[in-house]
C-alpha cells in the first residue's frame, strides 16, 4: 500500500467540538473495546477487589472474557463489557461505565497484586472530546494477606527512551519519551510520518523492565493511548480511547512489537529517579486529574489580518538589545561591513547588497526592474571561518518579509530562509521558503553546480540550548521535517514540550542551518545555525502578533543530549504489494 | 529566646521616618524592653516567615497594620532564621508603640527573567523562567502596636549580607 498522507496534518485539523450529549450517544453504542488480537481470558471467572490510595475501591467480577460487573466504592454493581490482554504476568483490562462518560483502564501485576488504575472521562475540559484521567495506585486485596507497602508510581527511569512500535492494527509509530510530563509521537502509518507531535503523558514504573505509558492528544483529537511496555522485549499491550477526526469512537485494545531506537540524555541530579515532578512554585488547579498541559493558542491568540497589520504598524522591533533568547549570543561580526555583493538564488531571486556598516545594509532586487535601494538594520555573526549568518527585514514588502541568510564565503554559497507573515490558516503565523544559491562578489568565483543541500544528518539528535542563566531548552530533531522543543523543569527533568515543522540544511561538516515553524502555536519562525564544533548557535527569530513584528537574535550554548537511530523509518520505500 | 539581643533606646535616627512617632515617655536607656513586647514581635516575625514560606501572601498581608497596603516581596520563596536568631535585634521604642526587628536569615529568592518571549512563557507554565539564588540577608521589620497588638508596618529585606 502506498503511504497515506493526510489532507491536513494533525495540528491543522479542525476537530469537531463534540457536545456531552453527542459523546454520550457515541459511548452508548460501544459495549466494550474491540481488539484485533484474541482477548485474554486470564480474568474469566475471577473476582478482584482493588484497594486504591485516595480513591474508592473497585470490586470486579469477571463473568467471562467479555463481561464484568464493577462496584465503585460502596456503589451497586454495574454490568459492562470489557477486554483484557496479558503481557508476561501483567494484565491490562479496560471498560466503560455504562450510561456515564467514564471508564477505567487497569494494569495489574498478577504476582505482586500491585495495580495502577486510570479512571478516564470525557466532557471534563472545555473541549469535551479530550479524555481526562486520574491515576490511582493500589493493590488487589487478598484474603488473609497484609496490604503490600509497595506501589507502582511515577518515574523518570524511562525518560529519554525511544521506540518504534507496530500494533496488531497495523498502526506504526515512533514514540519518544524525552520528558517526565510529555512525549513525542510520529504517526508513521496514520499520518505519513512527516511530523512529530507532543502530548501530555504519564510514565509509571512497574519494575525496571515494565512501565506504563499514557498520552492524551490534547489540543488535537483528545484521544488517549495507554499501554504497558516491556523495554527489554519491546512488546506492548494497550488501549486507545477517543474520537478520530471523523468523530468516530476509537475504543480498542492492541498489542504490538517494536524496536528500541535509542536513549537520549537525562539531566536530573544523580539519584533523582523521578518520584516527584518538580514544577517549582506553580500550583496546579485542585481539580481531579489536573496536570501541566501546554495549550499554546491560549497564550498566543490568533489574530485577524487587520489586527496583525494594526499591531505591526504600531510596533516593529528589529534586534532589540534586551532579549532573553540571546544571552549567549556571539559578538556581532564586522566581516560584511563595507562589502558589496549579490546573492543569486536558483529560484530566480537575486538580491544586491551594500553593507554600509556592521549593523546597516542596503538591498535591492538585482537585474531588470531593480528598484531603489532600501536600508535595513541587520546583525551578523561569524559561526565558522568564512561562514557568516545575517538577518534583516525587507521593509515595504507586503508580507513583512524577512531573510535569515547563511553565506559561506570560502565556497561562495548561500542559503536563504525567506520568512513571510501569514499562512492560509493563521494571519499571525510565519511561513518560510528555503532558497539555495551563490555569492557574486569581486574576487569570488561561485561554483556552477555545488549548492548547500537539505540533510537528514541531524535527525534523531537531541541538543540542549542554554540561552542565558535560567533559560535552557532542548531540541529534538525528531523527523526530517519536524523539530520539538522541550523546556527543563527546575531539577533538570524534561518538562513541557511542543513541536513544529522544520528543515535542516548542511552548510559544512558539523555546521547546519535549521528552521522550525511554531505553527498553531505562537507562529514564530526560528532559524539557527548550529555549529557542533563550537557547540553554539546563532540565529534569528521572526514573529508577528499582538505585540507587533519582531526580528530578534538567538544565541545559545549547546550540549549533546544523545540520539535516536530513526533514519531508516523515514526513508521513502516502494509501496508494499498486498499479498 | 536566650541569646537574643534586645535593646531599648531612643531610636529616632536609627529607624528613620517610618518610626518617627513622638516619644512621650522616655525611659532610661538601660531599661529592658518589656519581655512580652519582645516575644510578641519575635512571634510576629516568625508568623511572617511561615506565611512567606508557605506562599500564603494573604496570610502574610494580614500581619500588617494596613493589609491592603502590605508590600511583600514575592520573589522571596523561603526564609530560614540564621543561628537560631542569636544575632537578631529587637528594638522597642520608649513608648512601646513602635519597634524595629532586625532578623538575620538565609533567603531563597527568585527573579523573573525577561523580557517575555514564547519560550519564557512556556517555562513559566511549569514554574520556571526565573533565576534562583540563595543568600544571607536581614529582614528589617518595622513594627507598630495597633489596638494593643504588634503589627508589621513594613517588611524590608536587604540581601547579600555577609558575616
Amino acid at each position: 500500500m502506498p503511504t497515506r498522507y493526510p489532507k491536513e496534518q494533525m495540528h491543522r485539523i479542525r476537530y469537531t467540538k463534540l457536545t456531552p450529549e453527542q459523546i454520550a450517544g457515541k459511548l452508548a453504542a460501544a459495549s466494550a473495546p474491540v481488539s484485533a488480537s484474541p482477548l485474554s481470558d486470564v480474568l474469566s471467572g475471577t473476582t478482584m477487589k482493588l484497594v486504591l490510595d485516595g480513591a474508592p475501591a473497585l470490586t470486579y467480577r469477571f463473568a467471562d472474557r467479555n463481561h464484568l460487573s464493577v462496584s465503585e466504592g460502596e456503589g451497586a454493581a454495574v454490568q459492562a463489557g470489557y477486554g483484557a490482554l496479558s503481557l508476561d504476568g501483567v494484565v491490562l483490562f479496560s471498560h466503560l461505565v455504562p450510561r456515564t462518560p467514564r471508564g477505567y483502564t487497569v494494569v495489574v501485576e498478577r504476582d505482586t497484586g500491585l495495580a495502577t488504575v486510570f479512571e478516564t472521562w470525557f466532557s471534563g475540559y472545555e473541549d469535551n472530546r479530550e479524555v481526562q484521567r486520574q491515576v490511582s495506585y493500589g493493590y488487589v486485596e487478598r484474603a488473609g494477606a497484609a496490604a503490600p507497602a509497595a506501589r507502582h508510581g511515577i518515574t523518570n527511569r524511562i525518560e529519554g527512551k525511544g521506540f518504534y512500535w507496530k500494533q496488531d492494527t497495523g498502526a506504526e509509530t515512533l514514540e519518544f519519551y524525552p520528558t517526565v510530563l510529555y512525549s513525542n509521537f510520529v504517526e508513521l502509518s496514520r499520518f505519513g510520518g512527516e511530523l512529530s507531535f507532543c502530548s501530555p503523558s504519564d510514565y509509571i514504573r512497574i519494575n525496571d523492565d515494565k512501565y506504563i505509558y499514557s498520552r492524551v492528544e490534547a489540543e488535537f483529537s483528545g484521544t488517549m493511548t495507554t499501554y504497558l511496555l516491556d523495554v527489554n522485549r519491546v512488546e506492548q499491550i494497550g488501549v486507545r480511547l477517543g474520537f478520530d477526526q471523523a468523530d468516530a469512537l476509537e475504543y480498542y485494545l492492541f498489542q504490538g512489537r517494536g524496536e528500541w531506537v535509542g536513549q537520549i540524555a537525562q539531566f536530573e541530579p544523580f539519584g533523582d529517579v523521578g518520584t516527584k515532578i518538580a514544577i517549582g512554585n506553580r500550583n496546579l488547579p485542585a481539580t481531579k486529574g489536573a496536570r501541566p498541559v501546554y495549550r499554546p493558542l491560549k497564550t498566543n491568540p490568533i489574530l485577524t489580518k487587520p489586527q496583525l497589520e494594526a499591531a505591526i504598524a504600531k510596533t516593529t522591533s528589529v534586534f532589540a538589545p534586551n532579549n532573553a533568547m540571546a544571552g549567549n549570543k556571539g559578538p556581532i561580526s564586522t566581516f560584511l561591513s563595507g562589502k558589496d555583493l549579490t546573492l543569486r538564488y536558483d529560484s530566480g531571486m537575486a538580491i544586491q547588497y551594500r553593507f554600509d556598516s556592521a549593523e546597516t545594509l542596503r538591498w535591492r532586487r538585482a537585474g531588470a526592474g531593480e528598484g531603489a535601494w532600501r536600508q535595513e538594520t541587520y546583525e551578523s555573526w561569524d559561526s565558522a571561518p568564512g561562514v557568516v549568518m545575517f538577518g534583516h527585514l525587507l521593509s515595504g514588502e507586503p508580507d513583512h518579509d524577512a531573510f535569515s541568510i547563511v553565506v559561506d564565503f570560502d565556497h561562495a554559497l548561500v542559503t536563504c530562509l525567506h520568512g513571510t507573515m501569514g499562512t492560509p490558516y493563521i494571519a499571525n503565523e510565519a511561513a518560510v521558503k528555503t532558497s539555495f544559491g551563490v555569492v557574486e562578489m569581486s574576487g569570488l568565483t561561485p561554483p556552477r553546480y555545488r549548492r548547500h543541500q537539505f540533510t537528514d544528518e541531524l535527525v534523531g539528535r537531541a541538543l540542549s540550548w542554554n540561552y542565558r542563566p535560567g533559560l535552557t531548552s532542548m531540541h529534538l530533531y525528531s523527523t526530517p521535517h519536524s523539530l520539538s522543543w522541550i523546556i527543563f523543569l527546575e531539577n533538570g527533568s524534561g518538562g513541557l514540550e511542543w513541536s513544529g515543522p522544520a528543515s535542516y540544511v548542511k552548510i559544512r561538516d558539523e555546521l547546519y542551518l535549521a528552521y522550525w515553524l511554531e505553527e498553531a502555536c505562537n507562529g514564530t519562525l526560528g532559524t539557527i545555525l548550529i555549529n557542533l564544533r563550537t557547540m553554539r548557535n546563532c540565529g534569528v527569530d521572526y514573529n508577528g502578533g499582538a505585540n507587533g513584528l519582531r526580528l530578534s537574535v538567538v544565541g545559545a550554548h549547546a550540549r549533546h543530549a544523545g540520539r535516536f537511530n530513526t533514519l531508516k523509518y523515514f526513508t521513502p520505500k516502494a509501496a508494499e504489494t498486498p499479498s | 529566646m536566650s541569646g537574643m539581643a534586645t535593646t531599648r533606646r531612643s531610636f529616632i535616627g536609627v529607624a528613620g521616618a517610618a518610626l518617627s512617632a513622638p516619644l512621650t515617655a522616655v525611659r532610661p536607656a538601660t531599661a529592658p524592653a518589656p519581655a512580652d513586647d519582645v516575644a510578641a514581635i519575635r512571634a510576629l516575625g516568625q508568623a511572617y516567615t511561615r506565611h512567606v514560606n508557605a506562599g500564603d501572601y494573604e496570610g502574610a498581608a494580614a500581619l500588617f497594620a494596613a493589609p491592603s497596603m502590605a508590600a511583600i516581596d514575592r520573589g522571596i520563596q523561603r526564609v530560614t532564621s540564621d543561628d537560631f536568631g542569636a544575632h537578631d535585634i529587637i528594638t522597642v521604642a520608649a513608648d512601646a508603640q513602635t519597634a524595629i526587628a532586625v532578623l538575620h536569615c538565609t533567603v531563597e529568592a527568585e527573579r523573573a527573567i525577561g523580557p517575555e518571549c514564547p519560550l519564557l512563557d512556556m517555562a513559566r507554565q511549569q514554574g520556571g523562567g526565573v533565576l534562583r539564588r540563595t543568600e544571607r540577608g536581614v529582614f528589617e521589620h518595622t513594627c507598630v502596636k495597633q489596638d494593643g497588638v504588634w503589627k508589621l508596618q513594613r517588611a524590608g529585606y536587604r540581601g547579600g549580607v555577609t558575616g
